[in-house]
This record gives structure tokens, C-alpha cells and sequence, in this order.
């Protein structure tokens, strides 16, 4: 008995070190959720991502501001997710899911062969981006379509007037010879609009303590 | 009992060295990437501010809606004291493609140096203007072009970005006050198709916006170096021997014309490196580029 239980002992560490390997690789694949924005998990895989993005503002070596830092860029970023999903235009159900995507796409790239006239492949904080900002493309034209987002004569104007100030100084440059470009910068400012507005309001549920062990 | 206790010790032994085993194999999951010393990275002087989709110039008429053909530009701002030497980077794309933010690392970088970075899209002209053999691997891969030029539609692909960056260069002037630049003369750099707008608008537009002092080229070309003349820009080139994209040889006749006439030129020919090689150059040649940028604008 004693020597079926040393050999079972001896055989602990091997299935113990089974076990934690591929919980390892499990969670390094999918990311441990360190809470939610907007009931949409938040992975120390995304936090990581904005972090260092962020760590260039941070020369203290406050850690810590680094991450409230990433948390604030998510907050905007899941709001716009949460939007997107909700018109069927973000394709991933997970973070997990857009990092195989990511992964993917670089093999088909690198497979293919093919010259680049840019890097050859895409950095996670890259394709994160590529995807988010074409979606959100397709977003503003539905958002103009169903009035969501609606241009009057009174914001064309009013917003010439406040482009008049930039580049736009020279006299050449009429509203009605550049009404074009003055709506469409009508609709950023609709489309930011909705979005500060909505991160205002944005749940945030992030567990402090796991958010801490977010290294970079 | 001993033999119990004997094989609890080697127990622990194994379990110790699978323990060590296990953390290492964790460690080496997480992903690699920059040095985890603090926020900063060590070799980095100042923090930067990244300040996205700045107008440089009003909204393109001509390339509708398309906003990596739009007149924007991030500004990768060093929190460093005084007047700021300026770098315009310009994006590669073969003038058909990319976007001012794919150079986010290389741009956060040479600005933590103390170098005000402006990464610019401009009008993409070959992505509205499909032209069979205008491309720059069509021109530019074999070698320089015999007759010193270039598909008419590359050329002009390249001069209508040029004249974008010269509304940067406006831009600047105008707003040299309220980001401390030092206009008194701007560096200019870009890859590929970046590369050759900056070469053209250093050494051949006869711009009169800005004075280029510095000019920083990595796998570029120009079609015909004889526009180059005697006392230009400092040039500091980098360039792949295996580049299938645009010959090695572009790099070649620039230094050499360059030297010939007298002008700085560095040439960095990166053994067994292809096109665009930018890890490369964010690895290793970040701090050359920033002292040669720093160097020439003052």
C-alpha cells in the first residue's frame, strides 16, 4: 500500500506539472479576465496590450498609473465593441478569438510569400486596431442611415465655422464648395459624442487585484 | 519507513525541480516584448505623448472618403525642455496602401530620444488611380530604371505626396509656437513609398516651406539621382541587400552620388535583410538615427 501510494507520489509532480502547463498555456491563450467593461470581459492580455501603449507617459515608474491608464483607453475601446456587437459588425466573441485571427492572418501572410510594402506582419495592438477601425467605418454609415446620426443645416454651418479657425482659413474654402468634408466632420463629432457619452455611463468592474499582477 | 523517507526527500527534489521547471515553462509562455524593468524602457530619455489625427490640411476633395488618404498626422511628442527638433516620418504603402499608425513603435521610439515625430498619411494616388506598371516593385525591383524615370503614375504618385508633405511642413510653421518646434530646419524620413516621397521632396521638389536639414532613408529611392545637387541635405540611408521590392541599388547610386558631390550620406546595407525591414531598425538603429536627426537640426 505504502509503496503503491510512494509511486503515486512520485507521479504527483508530473501530473501536477501537466495540469499547471496546460492551465498556463490555456490562460496565456485566452487571457485571464480581470473584470468587465460594459458586461464585456476585460483580459490581462487587452490590459497588457493599452499598457504599453501608455507606459510612454509614465516615467515615474508608477506601475500602477500605467494600468488605470490602459483601463481608461479600454473603457472607450469596449464601449465601441459593445456597440459594434450590438449591429453584428465585431466578429469576435472573445479577445482570444481575435488574437487567432491575428495569428492567421500573419501565417497566410508569411505563407503566401508574397513582397510587403509594409511589415510583414501585423503586431497585436495593429490588427486589434485595423479591425476595430474598419468596423467603426461601417458603424457611422449605419449610424447616418437610420438618423442615429442626423446632419442639420445648422451643424454644417456651425461647424464651418469652427474649421474656419484651422486649415480651413483661406478664402477659398466655402461651405458650399467643401460641404463634404464639413459633414463629414460633423459626423466624427456626432460619433465622439455618442461615445463620451456612453463611456460616462460605462459599467466598470475591474478586479483591483488582479489587474495589479498585470506585468508588462 | 526509510525508504519512505528517502523517497519523500527525492519527492521533494523532483517536485522542487519540476516546480523550477514549471515557473521557467510559465515564463516563457508570457509573451516576449519590451524589457519589464518599469513603465519607461531603459534606453528611453523622455516620455512621449501621442496625440492622433492632427489636420494638417483640409480634407482631400479628391480621394472621398478615404481616411488613410486624409490629411492627418500623430504627433509623437517628447516631454523634453526647449525647442524641439522635428521629424516628419511618411508611411510606406507603394502610395496604394498603410497608414501613419503602423509606425507607432518606430515613431514612440526615436521621439523618446527628445525628437518631436509627426507620422503623416497623405493622398494615396495609386489606390484611386489603378495604372497597370505603375507600381514600385514594376519600377523599382530589378534595379534603377534606364532611362531615369518612372511610370508617368508613379512619379506623380510620388509628387502628389510630396506636396503633402509640404502642407506638413506647413503645418509646422504654423504650430512651431504651441509645440515648441524648432523650424528653423526639419529632418524628413519614411519607408518605401514614405522613403521615396521624402527623397523627392528633400533633393528634387525645390520646396521652399521648410529647409530639410536632415534626411533619413530607409529602402527608398529616387529615380534619377543627378537632381541632387551640391550642398544638400545630410542623408543617412538603410536598405536591405535581399530587397525584392526596391533594389538595393537605389541605396547605392545615392550615397555615391551624395559623396561625389561632397554631401553627407551614411549607408547602412543590411546583410540578408528584404523590404521594410523595421524590427531591425527598431532594435538596433534607433539611437543612430536620433543622433544623426539631432545632429544635423541643430
Amino acid at each position: 500500500m505504502i509503496f503503491f501510494m510512494i509511486n503515486k507520489l512520485k507521479a504527483l509532480p508530473l501530473v501536477l506539472f501537466s495540469v499547471l502547463w496546460v492551465t498556463a498555456s490555456m490562460g496565456q491563450k485566452a487571457g485571464q479576465t480581470v473584470g468587465f467593461i460594459e458586461g464585456l470581459p476585460v483580459t490581462a492580455t487587452e490590459v497588457k496590450r493599452e499598457m504599453l501603449n501608455a507606459r510612454w507617459q509614465q516615467a515615474d515608474g508608477n506601475m500602477q498609473a500605467v494600468r488605470q491608464l490602459a483601463v481608461e483607453a479600454l473603457v472607450r475601446l469596449k464601449v465601441q465593441e459593445k456597440l459594434l456587437q450590438g449591429e453584428n459588425l465585431w466578429p469576435f466573441k472573445t479577445y482570444a478569438a481575435l488574437l487567432d485571427e491575428l495569428h492567421n492572418t500573419n501565417a497566410a501572410r508569411k505563407a503566401k510569400g508574397a513582397v510587403y510594402v509594409g511589415p510583414q506582419t501585423f503586431t497585436e495592438d495593429d490588427f486589434y486596431q485595423y479591425c476595430l477601425n474598419n468596423a467603426v467605418i461601417v458603424l457611422k454609415d449605419k449610424m447616418l442611415e437610420d438618423k442615429r446620426i442626423v446632419v442639420s443645416r445648422a451643424d454644417l454651418e456651425a461647424q464651418f465655422l469652427e474649421m474656419k479657425k484651422t486649415v480651413y482659413k483661406a478664402e477659398k474654402y466655402t461651405l458650399e464648395l467643401y460641404q463634404r468634408q464639413v459633414h463629414d466632420a460633423c459626423v466624427e463629432k456626432a460619433y465622439a459624442d455618442i461615445i463620451n457619452q456612453r463611456m460616462s455611463e460605462a459599467v466598470k468592474q475591474i478586479d483591483a487585484a488582479k489587474l495589479a499582477k498585470v506585468q508588462l | 519507513m526509510g525508504q519512505l523517507i528517502l523517497s519523500t526527500k527525492r519527492l521533494l527534489s523532483v517536485w522542487g525541480a519540476m516546480t523550477r521547471i514549471c515557473f521557467l515553462g510559465g515564463l516563457a509562455l508570457l509573451p516576449t516584448g519590451q524589457a519589464a524593468a518599469g513603465p519607461l524602457p531603459a534606453d528611453s530619455a523622455y516620455t512621449v505623448q501621442v496625440i492622433r489625427n492632427i489636420r494638417y490640411a483640409p480634407q482631400p476633395d479628391s480621394m472621398k472618403t478615404d481616411t488613410s488618404s486624409d490629411r492627418l498626422l500623430d504627433l509623437y511628442l517628447p516631454a523634453a525642455k526647449g525647442k524641439l527638433p522635428v521629424l516628419v516620418f511618411v508611411h510606406g504603402g507603394g502610395f496604394s496602401g498603410g497608414d501613419k499608425r503602423q509606425v507607432t513603435a518606430l515613431c514612440t521610439k526615436i521621439a523618446s530620444k527628445g525628437i518631436a515625430v509627426l507620422s503623416v498619411n497623405y493622398r494615396l494616388y495609386l489606390k484611386h488611380h489603378k495604372v497597370p506598371g505603375a507600381s514600385a516593385s514594376a519600377n523599382m525591383a530589378a534595379g534603377l530604371p534606364p532611362t531615369g524615370t518612372f511610370n508617368p503614375a508613379l512619379q506623380h504618385a510620388v509628387e502628389v505626396a510630396s506636396e503633402d508633405a509640404q502642407l506638413v511642413f506647413s503645418w509646422i510653421g504654423s504650430h512651431a509656437r504651441e509645440y515648441a518646434f524648432n523650424k528653423r530646419k526639419v529632418a524628413i524620413s519614411g519607408g518605401s513609398a514614405g522613403a521615396m516621397t521624402s527623397l523627392y521632396t528633400a533633393y528634387a521638389s525645390r520646396q521652399k516651406v521648410l529647409p530639410v536639414g536632415a534626411v533619413v532613408n530607409f529602402w527608398g529611392g529616387l529615380a534619377d539621382v543627378g537632381v541632387i545637387e551640391k550642398n544638400a541635405p545630410p542623408l543617412l540611408t538603410f536598405h536591405g541587400d535581399k530587397d525584392k521590392l526596391i533594389n538595393v541599388a537605389y541605396a547605392y547610386a545615392l550615397d555615391e552620388q551624395m559623396k561625389q558631390l561632397g554631401n553627407i550620406s551614411e549607408l547602412h546595407v543590411m546583410e540578408g535583410k528584404g523590404h521594410a525591414a523595421y524590427k531591425e531598425i527598431e532594435s538596433r538603429y534607433v539611437p543612430e538615427v536620433a543622433a544623426f536627426v539631432m545632429k544635423h537640426l541643430k
